[in-house]
């Protein structure tokens, strides 16, 4: 089911940030752009959004701005983090209750997606997701049809590490693995 | 062709940066045809009919862009701790120096006629102007043979380098991007300037020279990236960028009678059309000349599209009956539909031939909060002590903006035919305006 209709995409997007509230006391806008982007580009969730590569690895505007108008809706809270570490996200139950009622259907059909995603990727620190979501893209869009023998392994990691070089070829290598462990690569 | 890619230039007078050196492979790529179609690219679109100074174009833009990347580049390369957290060679300087102009210039090739007039309807799905270009520098001849040709010998940089940034947003090194398109983005700091002259709208207006000269290579505090900053000195003028993007959003951007004509444009290319066409060759082939030709050539027409016609070169747009104040809250908007279902079932109106609906969103200091930090020297240490924090943290200006800019609007012909119905929605409208 297509996730182009406003109220259906804010209903699923509220249940996943009920979700990530149950295991991270804090979680801002990297880690819902990390996620999201797993759900959509992975798991294959209907979301509408294009992905570009930024600052903090793949991330779409149209995403940052329908986080904006659920702020104007009331139905989450976006903050500024007092340590300076960005933005935080804190969803506001009572309003999401009519949200995520009418995207019943949505939230039905994506339900296991969501709850597999959150258990394999919450926890992460941003910095980790960031680093996740970098190789999943890179493979993605520059090795989509390797077969990742050794080779192309290695010519993944240093494509990684020239998007990411603060990074080092080890902790990519240990990523990526950690990916291919959880079955999200 | 110079041998050295800064060996020779020549120079452009443009009228909000004074001279600008042109080196000689630039101009070769401004003497494509593709990137002089830029010259008939109104970077506004139809605001001329609003603000009638507005006729600068994209060609221009596309100039002033160059420009102050390269000027941003220099100024970082002046500072030494930006230097040493930057960490070029002699040899990549001169490369990276190349690449930004290249990015910079070449940023709206892929614009369609009008500027952003229906956008996101007449580019297929999940295309924009951004990744048209990508395709443009890589599927038109002159452009991709010149990046393949002279760029690829002296510096190593592609047609496919190029086109990867506005494609998927992927450049070496990463901050590159960041000065063309990002929280303090050069593309911005022009379109701000330049249109607010043209227009006259003085709001667009902020101290360029001293944003420039503030601006810093920092590391964010948390992931230790490197990432274009500000000095705490910068914070106040990083405001007024901020604001001045804001203003012009309200007062340009935003104007109800531009986005009416925005909606006809659309309006019309769809009925003649369809959408943009998806070659390459055949989209390069449109501009705001050829478009307004055509428009005028169909006024004659009985038909839906000659109707359309008519009110662009006539100037009878529809007009704004109802107009949501800015971010307005949801239930508001839902009143807003609510109180267009009765005007709708009322009068048994039609979208498109009875009435319009825009809905013009943005967000006005798009992700400044967050990927923006600024370096603060401890008074009290003898040694320069650094830290970098969120600017939103240090403005209560930038901490109290809002996220985004929502206006939903509801336009009618002007026409006596619909007096009774405009009367009926003036009178009965809710409280969302």
């Amino acid at each position: 089911m297509s996730l182009d209709n406003d109220e259906k995409r804010f209903g699923l997007l509220c249940y996943i940030f009920q979700n990530l509230e149950k295991n991270y006391h804090y979680f801002g806008r990297i880690i819902i752009q990390k996620i999201v982007y797993f759900l959509q580009h992975h798991y294959n969730v209907k979301f509408p959004y294009a992905f570009t590569f930024y600052h903090y690895g793949p991330y779409s505007r149209e995403l940052d701005s329908d986080l904006a108008t659920m702020d104007i809706y009331g139905l989450i809270e976006l903050g500024a983090d007092p340590k300076g570490r960005g933005y935080s996200v804190t969803p506001e139950p009572e309003k999401m209750t009519t949200y995520r009622e009418k995207a019943s259907d949505v939230v039905k059909e994506n339900e296991e997606k969501i709850g597999d995603a959150v258990r394999k990727l919450a926890r992460s620190t941003p910095r980790l997701l960031e680093l996740w979501a970098t190789i999943h893209w890179v493979k993605s869009t520059r090795l989509p049809n390797a077969t990742m023998d050794e080779q192309q392994k290695q010519l993944l990691f240093e494509k990684v590490k020239s998007l990411k070089p603060s990074f080092t070829l080890e902790q990519i290598a240990s990523s990526y693995e950690e990916l291919v462990n959880r079955k999200l690569i | 062709m110079a041998s050295g890619y800064f060996d020779k230039y020549h120079i452009f007078r443009d009228p909000i940066h004074g001279y600008i050196k042109v080196y000689d492979f630039e101009r070769s790529l401004i003497n494509t045809p593709a990137f002089q179609r830029l010259r008939r690219i109104k970077q506004l679109g139809l605001t001329n009919l609003v603000y009638h100074g507005a006729d600068h174009t994209r060609f221009a833009h596309s100039l002033g862009v160059m420009d102050l990347a390269d000027r941003t580049i220099q100024i970082l390369l002046a500072k030494p701790r930006s230097w040493q957290l930057l960490k070029w060679k002699k040899t990549e300087i001169e490369r990276n120096r190349a690449l930004i102009r290249i990015l910079a210039l070449l940023h709206d090739v892929g614009h369609s006629p009008f500027s952003h007039a229906g956008e996101k309807d007449l580019f297929p799905r999940e295309m924009s102007h951004k990744k048209f270009g990508a395709r443009v520098i890589l599927e038109d001849a002159d452009i991709a043979n010149l990046l393949d040709g002279y760029l690829k010998d002296c510096h190593g940089i592609g047609k496919e380098e190029i086109a990867d940034f506005f494609d998927n947003g992927v450049v070496t090194p990463p901050i590159l991007g960041q000065i063309i398109d990002g929280p303090l983005d050069v593309d911005r700091m022009d379109y701000l300037l330049r249109d607010s002259v043209y227009t006259g709208v003085e709001y667009g207006k902020f101290d360029l020279d001293r944003l420039l000269h503030t601006l810093t290579v920092v590391r964010d505090p948390e992931f230790q990236e490197i990432a274009l900053g500000i000095e705490e000195g910068g914070v106040y003028t990083a405001e007024a960028l901020m604001l001045a993007r804001y203003y012009m959003f309200l007062q340009v951007y935003f104007h109800p009678v531009r986005r009416a004509y925005d909606l006809h444009i659309r309006d019309f290319v769809k009925e003649e059309l369809d959408r943009w066409p998806d070659e390459v060759s055949e989209f390069l082939k449109w501009d705001d000349v050829n478009l307004f030709e055509l428009i005028r050539s169909r006024t004659g027409s009985p038909t839906r599209k000659g109707g359309i016609a008519k009110r662009i070169v006539l100037r009878t747009h529809y007009e704004k009956v109802w107009e949501t104040r800015p971010n307005i809250e949801e239930k508001y908007i839902r009143l807003f539909q609510k109180y267009l279902g009765k005007l709708t079932a009322e009068f048994e109106l039609g979208i498109g031939d009875d009435y319009l609906i825009d809905e013009a969103r943005d967000a006005p200091n798009k992700f400044l909060k967050q990927v923006f930090y600024f370096e603060v020297r401890s008074p009290r240490s003898r040694y320069l002590k650094e830290k970098y924090k969120d600017v939103s943290v240090r403005s209560q200006i930038i901490e109290s903006m809002p996220e985004k800019l929502n206006i939903t609007r509801l336009y009618m012909p002007p026409e006596d035919g619909f007096r009774e119905i405009r009367e009926w929605a003036s009178k009965n409208k809710g409280d969302f305006m």
